[in-house]
């Protein structure tokens, strides 16, 4: 630390990575009040945890261990998250950098996104979801898990969209095109189906007979020809069933509204209406509803099946269709407009204009708009044996084809222009002429003549082009003297359309001169308040989309017009653009050209003989194919087809963001980037991605997660079938030449997968590890794997090099070595690939844009003695991307990179922070009890077996209840917005969560409360999951029963419960550290060092502990000297009182104001500080075993140690060293961790004084873990022998002669090996202190069964004690090495200087209360307390001395013994009342 | 039972190549991708560990070393490149040195120098004896320019040179093959197996003397072009010295056999059969280009340089002969006989060639071992 007071330092530090030692580091740091920048490269910060699903050795849940967690830091003031980031560049120096990062743009407004997931379902595109290692699918917006914080969509677009969208502008109701396309081309029928069926109530209708303006629109037209969009949209429409989708459950409005006409722009608009929730009634003067579509359309074109459904789905949205009739005759205008809040007229075009030729009356002159009606409503209609069609639009193509159907011989169309100019679509044209009907072009009849009054011919003239008229089209000129006659019986005029609009008249509706009515075309409204139209009778005859988007703009608009808003225009839609010819030129060049499908057409010579539909429809094949051809769906990701835009009612879409460069100023940088896992493809003959049922352990986790692919349930990829049989492989991509160190998780990762995986499939499954030397070196780890051995799981010492497949099953072959060396093999259903850790990506340019050097495996390199710090002073180092470690050794190295930041930060803490402020509380005093519950899925963790719909529609009857819902999970960040919104709008003074432990929840929902400005004790918790779905997981309904019983008496409790307030205490900034060896001298130095005064109690004569006994360590460092440095620093600090030959005898108080007696050599000295550090330390076994104590030549490691450091002749001869003494057996059933490498550490010692001395390493497994393995490699390659042995057959040591005699079985070579050694040495195990009982009492504190000090949370909380204010460190915890001794002190101090750095703390107020008047001071609770909380006191009281007991608030933990011991009810636990817990039985026995 | 375990057996196996068991966790891949390891002969782990562990008596008494082919999928898959084909190459040269009585065999096996040494000297004496020879005898009228090379007038003296050539290493052989036999089957529980077990696998004997069909059970992709091409390699050499030894008479000899005759036609056949089977083993390993061990590999070149030099120069001797360069036939001879003599009298029973004798052998008494246990397992079965 140079020069820290001449410069100024940065109140400020980045974290770089979210996982959860970056979220270690950013609390522990932001708590200590730096401000935090964390920085992670997902779109959520969680990390691997967030996909694991149970941690070992506890089997805890990961994502509820770790969710608390995250939303802490989602919302603490002092962390700023920044996602989608990396790092660039950094400059300055220490206490001052300027960091540069690069943020990847989200596409979504982090700012207004609610996280409320509508968007998500909307999406069609569906890509591999990354965060279930590709095992399931999510779309291109997603969030990464459920639980994400921030809690934001983010949009997966990878490029640019190479089309323009021009389809979807160019629609009339802007249908999804790029959206269902994309659905289709990836299998999604229904979706696509739906997608159209959002904008249009017509699909299959569109799908048929739509003059499809979107494929001329079509930029792929530009390059070969347009997709067949049309054609598209009516496979999907066939491909689903209508009558079978389910219709949407809508919020009534009571709001009443007409429409009169069932024709497309009718029907239309009730749909939308109807989706608004209002009440439609169609009026239709036909027999049948559908208007043009049912009685224009031909069958050919347009089955009336398919209409009849889509009507129908209509009306099951609740729309009521009244056929036959007629408004202006059965029912009047206005008794319509009196019962109705609203009219939509779309009665259309249903004339045929007349010919004004001579003639024209005859009988056998047809109106074609007639005709077809007639025809199409199932009267019978004679028609002649030569027609002529008068006409060049769909409409004259219909009644020709149809007239040809009903079996005229000869069907004549006459056109006044040329074909050019025919308004009919082209196919339609081209079909016309495969049928044998002839067109004559430019041909008008003049006249109509008659036989016998029968038409008989018809004269026409020809026609010329001329100028264009006012359509653009050339106008068509008669050519005098050109007339002729055609011989006809019938002809059929079909050359417009005119409205019917006589029943309007007298109400005063605008209209035009051709008798059209005159509307606001923006918006469908008519001059006549309420009264909208839409379609043919507004437009004249035109196309049926049009029609159905006049209808959807007059429901828009008559929405608002009944909420009473002013009736606004839809915004304008951009105008469909075309690419440029350059774009075009390069689409080209990129996409394979190709022509477009050819829908299948009936044979021609099948089709004039019925009504039968002529196109047939696709094949799905086909129909994949060709969406593929869309230019949007050729690229990954998103293809911005906006649908998610049109869903976010929160607006916060937004495609224009641009990644951005982000400048921080930050003093320190706290590095935790993670890992990432071996990619086991780089081992072909283990099958990975070859064969399907081979899956690495990640994704196994996935699997078993609730939350995974699969629910949870474990099935194998290739089939989803239960596995029978699982094998799992180990140290697949570690302990190899190319990566010699170990991940130091995998051993154990695997034993809780096949623990897991046999709780879920049940006690049959068989799981088999194949491994070489079991590392259960943790805390807790060893009796783990015995539990994993006594359930069953199957451990099998080989490492099988080949996996091969049974095709026909799917099935694994795996051959492996059994005992005695037999070959065998076994054939498993699943095969679980145990993938080594490797740095993370991008490591290396990590570093180097940091500045800080990496070790030979890319990991950060560092150093025993400073294990958080990179190369560059500044810049911290934690997790597994210094070396592969599990989480809680990940968590202390972050709080330890945290001490290190705070002690270079010391001078600039709380500059740069905010003051957490809450809104005032409301006064619930008086108030009646207004209960909100509010039931957790909990995914389906609880959901899957309890059904919480019913639980909470159950709680709704519950009284007080005021409102009761279901949310997927209660801890996210949206469900905690949506709990203070309940609580404002419903005014509820009580809020009940029923979902998992309170243990891990329950503060988290009681600052949600506060948030929301009640008081936070106002809130209970029923756990109906711990104690309803997990345990009862095979009962369901049972579950369910008992999940409403525990919500009733949470709902009995609450009613009574009252808003407590939390007693403030100031702080005393000063910390206790009992132990001066290595742990407690490092955490008092990292204490000093951030400005705290340190009490550091030792009992030996000079600090140092057992490292006074290291003479040098593995990677040949010497301690010593850096014992010595550091015993020099707790002098010299005059911030450090050092008591040697002293002992602490009590301490009293609680956090933040302890207060001790330290007994000295001088007397007792009383100290006052706010933490205490517990480093007690550990000892070394003492054998009584191999001779030890009877014979000099056989010696413990440290007295081998000694020998070594000492300049006397090396040891010659044969050493034999035996490992497991006193660890791993039945009276200390823990592994002693460090032995093996202090073994492998001295045999190389020996090896490298004497090459020519032999040594024997006699052990059960070697545990080197981390970069240890690479001595352990070292040694093997020196020549020492490892010889294996079985826990049931020791070693046997013996006398013989002057050697000694070492008898071994080994399992390997299956007979006992004799070895005459010189020197027997014994790698002791480390022993917990024998004064940790006394410690332990003196704090109340308690010790694991091993007698090690027992700590908070085994995964979260390493090296806090459930009670406040007290650390552990070092040994005392359990046996570590120095340098992992050394984080957990520094973690130690780094979590005691966020207490000691505040001027108060909060005390809990769950405490006992004494009932003064009723305490007859019979001290019957004084002893019981098991925190020494209450004292007996004596009063004056009228003259007599009274007694009764008081109660140390700071002390009391509230875990209410007291109060179940008084006889007179005169103490209790605030929120635990006597009358609250009674409340709760009576509600548990329904009394 | 129970083994002492011998601290510097590693270092003493170590002197006869490379061995880098040390790499070894025991993890088994090895024996697992071996299509040859049984349960009753499981290697390479086994025999590597016996070495790491100090097992000697088990090392020596190991016949699994012999019966490996040398094929190298073991090493391909080792996780930790310790090489257990090498390893087996070690131990099968290690082995050879442990049957050997006179310690030749040892300084051989170890060192190249001291086997190049061993040929040279040998080829020496030969040099000498011709010399001598022709210093002792040159009163027989030998005329160099004509066709006669005198060939006949050698042969009541070549013949007792030739029997002495033969029988000298096949003595050897014979002695360490005992020594073999005593170590490998009259020790521990193999000293109680009947000879009715011998009986009953000499079948397999046969077979694997004659067709070394055990090459065929190899999992390497070419095993079967491996197993042609040792077996004619075989076959050359037994054939080769099969005539030299029981028709003497018809190479030593100044006749121009016609084509027919078997002494044109079995020579052809069994040069061919050398210069094919040698030759392939020469290109595979220059193709191999393993640096890192040609050291230790270069000696097991010696043998079929030597097969490949002795049939060219017997081929140089004979086209020389039937073209009518006596001169250039008799020097050809000479140095035929410079390098075949030293082949055989060193490299046969001190040198790599000794594995053909050893090899069959230890698969025969492997294949008695596992029928003695087959046939004790019932009895045992019933007992308990």
């Amino acid at each position: 630390m140079s020069a820290a007071g001449t410069r100024t330092t940065v109140g400020a530090a980045l974290v770089v990575g979210g996982g959860i030692g970056g979220m270690q580091a950013a609390l522990d740091l932001a708590e200590a009040g730096i401000k935090v920048y964390l920085a992670e490269t997902q779109p959520s910060i969680g990390g691997v945890m967030a996909q694991l699903d149970k941690t070992f050795p506890t089997n805890d849940c990961a994502m509820c261990t770790m969710a608390p967690r995250l939303v802490d830091i989602g919302r603490h003031k002092d962390i700023d998250i920044l996602t989608l980031s990396e790092v660039e560049r950094i400059a300055g120096e220490a206490g001052d950098f300027t960091v540069s990062l690069k943020q990847k743009p989200r596409f979504v407004d982090e700012s207004k996104c609610t996280g409320c997931g509508l968007c998500v379902p909307g999406c069609p595109v569906i890509l591999k979801n990354e965060f279930d290692l590709s095992l399931s699918a999510r779309k291109a917006i997603y969030t990464l898990f459920p639980q994400a914080v921030p809690n934001k969509a983010v949009i997966d677009r990878r490029e640019e969209r190479p089309c323009k969208a021009a389809c979807m502008h160019r629609c009339p109701v802007h249908t999804n095109v790029l959206g269902y396309v994309k659905l289709i081309a990836q299998g999604k029928f229904r979706e696509a189906y739906q997608m159209n069926r959002d904008v249009n109530p017509f699909p299959s209708v569109c799908g048929r007979v739509c003059y499809a303006p979107c494929e001329t629109a079509c930029n792929r037209g530009q390059l070969d020809e347009p997709v067949a969009i049309r054609d598209l949209k009516r496979f999907v429409a066939d491909q689903v069933n209508i009558d079978e989708l389910p219709v949407p459950v809508i919020a009534k409005t009571g709001k009443k509204v007409a429409v009169i006409g069932a024709g497309p722009a009718g029907l239309a608009a009730a749909n939308d209406l109807a989706l608004q929730g209002h009440q439609v009634t169609v009026f239709e003067a036909q027999a049948e509803a559908g208007g043009m579509l049912r009685y224009g359309i031909p069958e050919y074109r347009l089955p009336r099946e398919t209409l009849h459904k889509e009507i129908g789905y209509i009306a099951r949205l609740g729309v009521e269709i009244r056929t036959g009739v007629r408004v202006g005759k059965d029912i009047s205008m206005d008794s319509l407009r009196r019962d109705y809040a609203a009219t939509f007229i779309g009665v259309g075009a249903q004339a045929g204009m007349n010919m004004d030729v001579e003639g024209a009356g005859l009988p056998g002159v047809l109106d074609g708009i007639r005709f077809l009606q007639s025809v199409n409503s199932g009267g019978t209609v004679q028609v002649g044996k030569k027609i002529a069609v008068i006409g060049g639009g769909n409409t004259a193509i219909d009644c020709a084809r149809t007239a040809r159907r009903l079996g005229a011989e000869q069907v004549t169309m006459v056109y006044r222009r040329s074909r050019a100019e025919m308004p009919a679509a082209k196919e339609e044209i081209e079909a016309l002429l495969q049928e044998g009907i002839k067109i004559v072009w430019l041909s008008l009849p003049t006249r109509f003549l008659s036989t016998h009054g029968r038409l008989s011919g018809m004269q026409c003239i020809r026609m010329a082009l001329g100028e264009p008229d006012a359509s653009g089209r050339r106008r068509p000129v008669p050519i005098p003297g050109s007339e002729f006659t055609v011989p006809v019986d019938t002809a059929i005029l079909a050359i417009g359309q005119l409205t019917e609009t006589g029943f309007l008249q007298g109400l005063g509706i605008a209209a035009n001169a051709n008798g059209t009515l005159a509307i606001d075309r923006k918006t469908g409204a008519t001059n006549l308040q309420g009264v909208f139209a839409g379609g043919d009778v507004v437009t004249g005859a035109a196309y049926v989309i049009d029609a159905i988007a006049a209808g959807k703009k007059a429901a828009r608009s008559i929405g608002q017009y009944l909420a009473g808003k002013p009736i606004e225009a839809p915004p304008e839609e951009p105008e469909p653009e075309r690419l440029s010819d350059q774009e075009a030129g390069a689409l080209k060049l990129r996409f394979v050209l190709g022509k477009r499908a050819k829908m299948p057409e009936m044979p021609v010579a099948e089709r004039t003989a019925d009504f039968r539909e002529v196109a047939l429809g696709f094949t799905p094949e086909q129909a994949m194919k060709e969406a593929l051809r869309c230019l949007a769906g050729q690229i990954d990701g998103c293809i911005e087809c906006l649908e998610c835009e049109r869903r976010c009612d929160a607006g916060a879409i937004d495609f224009t963001q641009k990644g951005r460069e982000i400048e921080l100023h930050v003093g320190a940088v706290v590095l935790s980037p993670g890992y990432r896992t071996y990619d086991p493809r780089g081992k072909p003959q283990l099958g990975y991605g070859r064969f399907r049922n081979v899956i690495t352990a990640p994704e196994f986790e996935r699997i078993l997660s609730a939350s995974g692919p699969f629910q949870g349930k474990v099935v194998r990829p290739s089939d989803q079938k239960t596995p029978r049989r699982i094998a799992f492989i180990q140290c697949v991509g570690s302990r190899e030449r190319e990566r010699d160190y170990c991940s130091a998780v995998c051993c154990m990762y695997a034993t809780k997968e096949a623990l897991i995986a046999k709780e879920h499939i049940g006690p049959d499954l068989q799981c088999d590890i194949f491994f070489m030397d079991l590392r259960a070196f943790g805390k807790g780890f060893e009796a783990y794997y015995e539990r994993a051995r006594t359930q069953g799981v199957n451990y099998i010492r080989c490492r099988p090099p080949a996996i091969e497949e049974v095709p026909e099953t799917g099935s694994l072959i795996i051959q492996y070595l059994a005992e005695g060396d037999r070959k065998t093999s076994r054939e498993y259903d699943l095969v679980v690939l145990s993938t080594a850790m490797l740095p993370p990506k991008g490591s290396s340019r990590l570093a180097e844009s940091l500045g800080v050097e990496l070790n030979e495996f890319d990991f950060c390199r560092t150093s025993v003695f400073t294990p958080a710090e990179s190369s560059r002073e500044g810049v911290f180092v934690a997790g597994p991307f210094a070396e592969p470690k599990d989480i809680p050794e990940t968590v202390m190295h972050a709080s330890a990179a945290a001490a290190k930041a705070l002690s270079l930060l010391r001078d600039a803490k709380g500059s740069l922070i905010a003051a957490k402020v809450y809104p005032p509380e409301m006064d619930v005093s008086g108030q009646s009890p207004r209960i909100g519950v509010f039931v957790c899925h909990c995914g389906t963790n609880i959901a899957g077996v309890i059904d919480v719909a019913e639980v909470a529609e159950y709680a709704k009857t519950l009284p007080n209840v005021v409102c009761a819902e279901h949310d997927m999970y209660a801890c996210s960040n949206d469900t905690q917005e949506r709990i203070k919104q309940q609580i404002r709008e419903h005014a509820l003074n009580r809020v009940i969560v029923a979902s998992c432990s309170p243990r891990t929840h329950e503060s988290l929902f009681r600052n949600t409360c506060r948030e929301a400005g009640l008081n936070g004790y106002l809130f209970e918790m029923a756990n109906i999951r711990d104690q309803c779905s997990w345990v009862h997981m095979h009962e369901p309904e049972k579950a369910t029963v008992k999940a409403m019983d525990l919500v009733r008496m949470a709902v009995a409790k609450a009613r009574l419960i009252e808003p407590l307030q939390k007693r403030k205490l100031a702080v005393k900034p000063a910390a206790l550290v009992i132990g001066a060896g290595l742990a407690g001298m490092v955490a008092a130095t990292e204490l000093a060092a951030q400005g705290f005064d340190v009490y550091l109690v030792e009992r030996e004569k000079e600090p140092g502990g057992n490292l006074r006994r290291v003479r040098y360590l593995l990677n040949g460092e010497k301690p010593q000297q850096e014992l010595a440095a550091l015993a020099e620093r707790v002098r010299r600090d005059s911030r450090i009182h050092l008591f040697t030959e002293a002992q602490v005898t009590s301490v009293e108080g609680s956090l933040g104001n302890f207060k001790s007696v330290i007994a000295t050599a001088k007397g007792a000295v009383t100290v006052e500080h706010g933490t205490v550090i517990v480093a007690t330390g550990a000892g070394q076994y003492q054998p009584t075993e191999y001779l030890y104590g009877d014979c000099a030549q056989v010696i413990t490691q440290l007295d081998l140690e000694e020998r070594l450091s000492q300049p006397e002749p090396a040891i010659a001869g044969t050493t034999v060293m035996i490992q497991c003494v006193g660890s791993r057996d039945t009276e200390r059933p823990y592994c002693s961790r460090i032995c093996c490498s202090e073994a492998i550490k001295n045999a190389l010692k020996i090896k490298e004084k004497n090459p020519d001395a032999s040594v024997y390493v006699l052990y059960r497994d070697i545990r080197t873990y981390g970069f240890r393995e690479a001595y352990y490699s070292r040694a093997r390659e020196l020549g020492v022998v490892f010889l294996r042995y079985d826990e049931d057959r020791k070693p046997q040591v013996k006398r013989n002669g002057g050697r000694l005699e070492v008898s071994v079985y080994s399992p390997l070579m299956e007979r006992e090996i004799t070895i005459p050694a010189d020197l027997v040495v014994l790698s002791a195990g480390v022993v917990p202190d024998r004064q940790g009982k006394d410690i332990a009492q003196l704090l109340k504190v308690p010790l694991n069964q091993d007698d090690f000090f027992l700590e908070a949370h085994m995964k979260l909380r390493p090296v806090d004690f459930a009670t406040d204010g007290v650390y552990v460190c070092g040994l005392a915890h359990a046996a570590k090495s120095v340098g992992e001794s050394i984080l957990q002190a520094q973690a130690a101090a780094a979590r005691a200087s966020a207490i000691l750095g505040k001027d108060h703390v909060e005390l809990e107020a769950t405490v006992s209360h004494v009932v003064e008047d009723r305490c007859d001071g019979c001290a019957y609770c004084v002893d019981p307390c098991p925190f020494k909380a209450i004292r007996l006191v004596e009063y004056q009281s009228n003259g007599t001395v009274k007694k009764r007991v008081q109660v140390d608030e700071a002390v009391c933990k509230g875990c209410g013994t007291c109060q179940a011991t008084c006889p007179k009810n005169a103490i209790f636990v605030w929120h635990f009342r006597p009358e609250q817990l009674t409340a709760e039985i009576h509600a548990a026995l329904n009394v | 039972m129970t083994e002492t375990s011998d601290p510097l057996l590693l270092a003493d196996v170590r002197r006869y190549g490379v061995f880098n068991a040390h790499g070894c966790f025991a993890c088994g891949s090895c024996t697992i991708v071996c299509d040859l390891a049984e349960s009753t002969a499981s290697f390479p782990r086994r025999p590597m560990q016996s070495v790491v562990l100090g097992l000697k008596d088990s090392v020596r008494q190991s016949l699994d070393p012999w019966l490996c082919h040398d094929c190298g999928d073991c090493s391909t898959t080792c996780p930790r490149e310790a090489e257990p084909r090498q390893s087996m190459l070690t131990l099968r040269r290690y082995l050879t040195a442990q049957y050997d009585w006179t310690g030749l065999a040892s300084r051989i096996c170890r060192s190249g120098a001291f086997e190049m040494a061993a040929l040279g000297v040998v080829a020496l004496l030969v040099l000498g004896l011709i010399i001598l020879y022709h210093l002792t005898i040159e009163h027989l009228d030998i005329s160099f320019v004509r066709t006669s090379m005198g060939l006949e007038h050698m042969f009541p003296r070549i013949v007792y040179f030739t029997t002495a050539v033969f029988l000298i290493p096949g003595f050897f052989i014979a002695s360490n093959l005992l020594r073999m036999f005593i170590l490998t089957m009259r020790r521990g529980a193999n000293r109680a197996i009947p000879l009715g077990c011998y009986l009953a696998e000499a079948r397999t004997l046969l077979v694997n003397t004659v067709a070394h069909i055990r090459i065929l059970r190899c999992a390497s992709r070419d095993r079967r072009k491996k197993w042609t091409m040792h077996w004619l390699l075989a076959f050359g050499c037994v054939l080769l010295v099969a005539i030299k030894f029981f028709f003497l008479k018809w190479f030593q000899t100044d006749k121009i056999y016609p084509l027919y005759h078997p002494q044109r036609w079995l020579g052809y056949l069994g040069a061919a059969c050398l210069l094919l089977g040698a030759g392939e083993i020469l290109v595979a390993w220059f193709r191999e280009r393993q640096p890192q061990h040609w050291s230790s590999r270069r000696t097991d070149l010696t043998l079929p340089v030597l097969l490949v030099l002795t049939a060219l120069s017997g081929m140089a001797a004979h086209v020389f002969r039937y073209t009518g360069l006596s001169l250039a036939a008799h020097y050809a001879y000479a140095v035929h006989l410079m390098i075949a003599v030293p082949m055989l009298v060193v490299e046969v029973p001190f040198g790599h060639w000794s594995h053909m004798i050893y090899r069959p052998m230890a698969l025969f008494f492997s294949a008695v071992q596992a029928r003695a246990l087959r046939e004790q397992q019932p009895t045992e079965g019933l007992a308990a």
